[in-house]
């Protein structure tokens, strides 16, 4: 918009409505993390008094501490992987197209598509038929096929926005197709893979039904904040999230700093 | 030929991937098939069908899925453009909210709608000391709760995809457009709307498929009164241990799901020419 | 981690003349209150026996279940607390091994008859009862027929189909007049007054936050371990047992499969002990199981005498809840 004028009603009438929309979809947030300081055990709104017990009482909930690092090295990794597998499977099938590329674009989409809790009951009954123990390697497999589709239509939507031609020139002068993928059309589509990663790594942290299914003990944090909630009526859930909300913040303005917040999302 | 081997062989991980999930649903479609006796049988897709709480799911799914995403894709493609075309410091401010927004664990956003939205939320408190109604209006425990909680969780997946499409396509399109002698809204339909149409099909489709089948905001937002079709597959496969009608309820899901992108994909083929 | 492997290795110095190895079991049961009370218990039994009992959480008896049974004869968990009902399918389902005899388990000959099962014995008694706020009820209930009163309209949750298996239909069955095998006069009176609820909730914790945040004045159905702590002559809660009581047996089972048995019997031994009974009854507000303990004198002050139970045929209730959830669905949970 950068043709149109500071003041012109469009522009404001987008800018009004976003807001609205933002602000109106914040507040909760914002409401909970102020439950967070409630100096009795109720998760009150307004709350019952100050008080910053329930961050320190994270730090008496071992099972809280260690779902968070788990959920940390399961997204880390299945957003590498996954962006991965993203980007080579979208080169394919935007490039080229086969019999059958509609269907196989449906296919990859139904860890989407299908309910997480079919999808976490089916990996159970499956990893304890093929007994694959381990529950870092399953959970890392199960995020990985959950946060595949997202990444894929991201990164397809971008590389859609590239011209082939371009990458055609540049292996006609005389560049391998490796080069060229990364010479060329890369620097095109990092917007998008930057969004495909950012959203793996959220879908994977976030990710709670599917890996309820698959945890004994030890759980994620999303899956460890929801049993501590339906157990304990204390906010110590809201004090996790009131921290997660200011790291979110700095680590946004921090990357903001870095490369610009916009180019990336 | 080599070539064709090389493609294949970029795509086998990926396959690779989805034929495990493919051998672990197989199995629970056969459990569906399956009657107790152990004879091959529709007997739980006859169940799920003829039972009218199960078909209210579904279709209540189906509809609020899209209504909720219709409303993303309008409320959200605004707050796209602020992020791609606005000025710095609002386009940042807005997308530091939507991140932050995103990036929290969805079971807490839920329960801070219901600290909002209760009878004894803020909205009714601030609604009757004002006087404006005398009784709580109920926000919650219904289907507008569960819709406002599904919209403000899918409202990303709408954003973020469009943004990413918009980033990518350059203004001085839109300035030569304005500079033909075009105004802005016409600018804003003819130009930058068809162009960051992957990005809207890529929200809708993923919007849609995530409110369709949401379990947890029905759950605690829906009081018991607005049971969707995750929650019925939930409730029969964990409550019931009743794997057999959860998977053909998961086995119907995934057909309408599959058949609402196929759809959305043809339409837009149509519309806007192949996708390359 | 580290507190744990420190606490092992010092109490195996001290009992290492008994030469046994520290050996590790794991518990399942309710997160909040029973975890944390049996992480306590776990303790005391490390002091005094050197072996470790970790505590795990089931987010209900039938998730539980769902875990035993996916992973079934490999199963990590090897002691489990469920209700009745889940005991009774888990049982059919070949998931529990016999409970070893009084012979092994010295204490079981405290428990009376009632108590013990073939796979599994009582551990605790949980009440149900009404839990209410006395600043947002018109009128404090005394009676389970209370519930059916107009002025409650709009003031109250309801438990949700699944929620307890079957036992609220059960009681406005019998205080119709019916029983585990006559639901229908309780379904029409809970049809009759469906509009009054709410809103339904699937867990003890969600019912207490509706009671917290005002949203209702009163709990239909409140398991009272959940709520002991926010009971007292100051709180506003207040909550009520009436007439017939509904109690849930929780039993105490050994997994089938499991690779530390002796363990399994000697925790198990160790909490039907008088010391670790009175223990669970003043965390839980619960009746004990062992006749060798009393009924904590903090608990009768709180809730005033506990009336005369009625007593469940859980294999008749077992049988009838797949029916009873989806008259409950159908009938009671709509608008």
């Amino acid at each position: 918009m950068s043709y149109s004028a500071p003041r012109d009603p469009i522009r404001i009438g987008i800018t009004a409505i976003s807001f609205v929309v933002l602000a109106a979809i914040t507040t909760p947030l914002l409401v909970t993390a102020i439950t967070a300081f409630n100096a009795t055990t109720e998760t009150a709104f307004p709350p019952n008094g100050w008080s910053l017990r329930w961050f320190e009482n994270i730090f008496n909930r071992p099972e809280l501490i260690a779902g968070f690092w788990l959920s940390l090295k399961l997204a880390l990794l299945a957003s590498a992987i996954t962006i991965t597998l993203a980007t080579t499977t979208a080169l394919i099938m935007t490039r080229h197209a086969f019999p059958g590329r509609d269907l196989l674009d449906a296919v990859l989409m139904s860890p989407l598509i299908v309910p997480q809790v079919i999808t976490g009951l089916s990996f159970l009954i499956f990893f304890v038929r093929v007994e694959a123990n381990s529950q870092f390697w399953n959970l890392l497999l199960v995020h990985v096929l959950l946060t595949l589709p997202y990444a894929l239509r991201v990164v397809r939507s971008s590389l859609l926005r590239v011209n082939p031609k371009l990458e055609e020139a540049a292996m006609g002068l005389g560049a391998s197709p490796l080069v060229s993928f990364f010479r060329i059309t890369l620097p095109q589509i990092r917007a998008g893979l930057f969004v495909a990663l950012f959203f793996s790594f959220v879908v994977s942290f976030d990710n709670f039904t599917a890996t309820a299914f698959l945890t004994t003990s030890g759980a994620t944090l999303p899956v460890e904040m929801f049993l501590y909630i339906e157990a304990s009526l204390d906010p110590t859930i809201s004090a996790i999230s009131a921290l997660m909300i200011i790291s979110t913040t700095v680590f946004v303005l921090f990357v903001d700093r870095l490369v610009g917040i916009n180019r990336i999302t | 030929m080599k070539r064709n081997l090389v493609l294949a062989a970029l795509l086998t991980p990926a396959i690779a991937l989805i034929a495990v999930f493919a051998v672990a649903l197989a199995n629970i479609l056969l459990l569906s098939l399956v009657d107790k006796g152990g004879e091959f049988s529709f007997v739980y897709y006859a169940q799920f069908f003829s039972d009218e709480r199960y078909r209210n799911a579904l279709f209540r799914s189906l509809w609020i899925a899209t209504y909720v995403s219709a409303t993303c894709a309008i409320l959200g493609y605004p707050i796209a453009l602020l992020m791609a075309r606005g000025s710095p410091r609002l386009a940042t401010l807005a997308t530091l909210m939507l991140a932050t927004q995103f990036f929290s664990i969805y079971v807490v956003k839920m329960y801070g709608w219901m600290l909002i939205l209760g009878n004894n939320g803020i909205i009714n408190r601030l609604l009757m000391m004002s006087g404006i109604t005398s009784e709580p209006v109920p926000l919650m425990y219904n289907e507008l709760g569960v819709a406002i909680g599904l919209f403000a969780a899918a409202l990303p997946l709408m954003v973020f995809p469009v943004n990413a499409v918009l980033q990518n396509i350059s203004p001085r399109l839109e300035e030569a457009a304005h500079g033909l002698g075009a105004n802005r809204l016409r600018v804003l339909l003819t130009v930058t709307l068809p162009l960051s149409s992957p990005g809207i099909i890529s929200g809708i489709i993923l919007s849609f498929v995530f409110c369709f089948t949401a379990y947890l905001t029905p759950a605690l937002l829906g009081g018991g009164f607005f049971k969707m079709i995750g929650n019925v597959i939930y409730d029969q496969a964990i409550g019931r241990f009743n794997y057999g009608l959860a998977g053909a309820a998961a086995v119907v899901t995934l057909l309408v799901s599959i058949t609402v992108i196929v759809a959305v994909n043809k339409i837009s083929n149509s519309l806007l020419g192949p996708v390359r | 981690m580290k507190k744990w492997c420190k606490a092992v290795a010092f109490a195996s110095c001290l009992l290492f003349s008994q030469a046994a190895k520290a050996e590790t079991a794991v518990l399942m049961t309710w997160g909040g209150v029973w975890q944390k009370t049996f992480e306590k218990v776990a303790a005391d039994f490390q002091t005094k026996t050197g072996h470790q009992i970790t505590v795990v959480a089931q987010a209900n008896a039938d998730a539980g279940l769902a875990r035993l049974t996916a992973a079934r004869g490999k199963s990590d968990v090897d002691l489990w607390t469920p209700n009745m009902v889940n005991y009774s399918r888990a049982v059919k389902a070949n998931l529990l091994a016999p409970l070893p005899g009084p012979d092994e388990i010295t204490n079981l000959k405290d428990i009376p008859q009632s108590l013990r099962f073939k796979h599994s014995v009582t551990a605790w008694v949980s009440q149900r009862g009404i839990l209410y706020r006395r600043d947002l009820v018109p009128f404090v209930p005394h009676k389970w027929s209370d519930l059916w009163d107009p002025r409650l309209d709009r003031k109250m949750a309801a438990p949700s189909a699944t929620f307890d298996a079957g036992l609220f239909p059960l009681m406005a069955a019998v205080t119709e007049g019916g029983s585990e095998k006559s639901f229908d006069a309780g379904f029409n009176k809970l049809k009759q007054i469906s509009g009054r609820f709410t809103a339904f909730y699937t867990s003890n914790v969600q019912s207490i936050r509706m009671l917290e945040s005002g949203e209702v004045g009163l709990i239909a159905w409140g398991v009272l371990p959940n709520v002991i702590q926010y009971l007292g002559p100051d709180s506003k809660y207040g909550f009520v047992i009436p007439e017939p009581a509904f109690v849930a047996e929780t039993p105490i089972a050994i997994v089938e499969g499991t690779k530390k048995a002796k363990l399994a019997r000697d925790f198990i031994n160790y909490v039907l002990s008088p010391e670790v009974q009175l223990t669970l009854s003043s965390a839980f507000g619960s009746t004990p199981a062992s006749m060798k303990s009393e009924i904590p004198k903090s608990l009768t002050d709180l809730i005033g005498p506990i009336p005369k139970h009625y007593v469940v045929d859980y294999d008749a209730l077992s049988d009838a809840l797949p029916g009873v959830i989806d008259s409950y669905e159908k009938l009671v949970m709509t608008r």
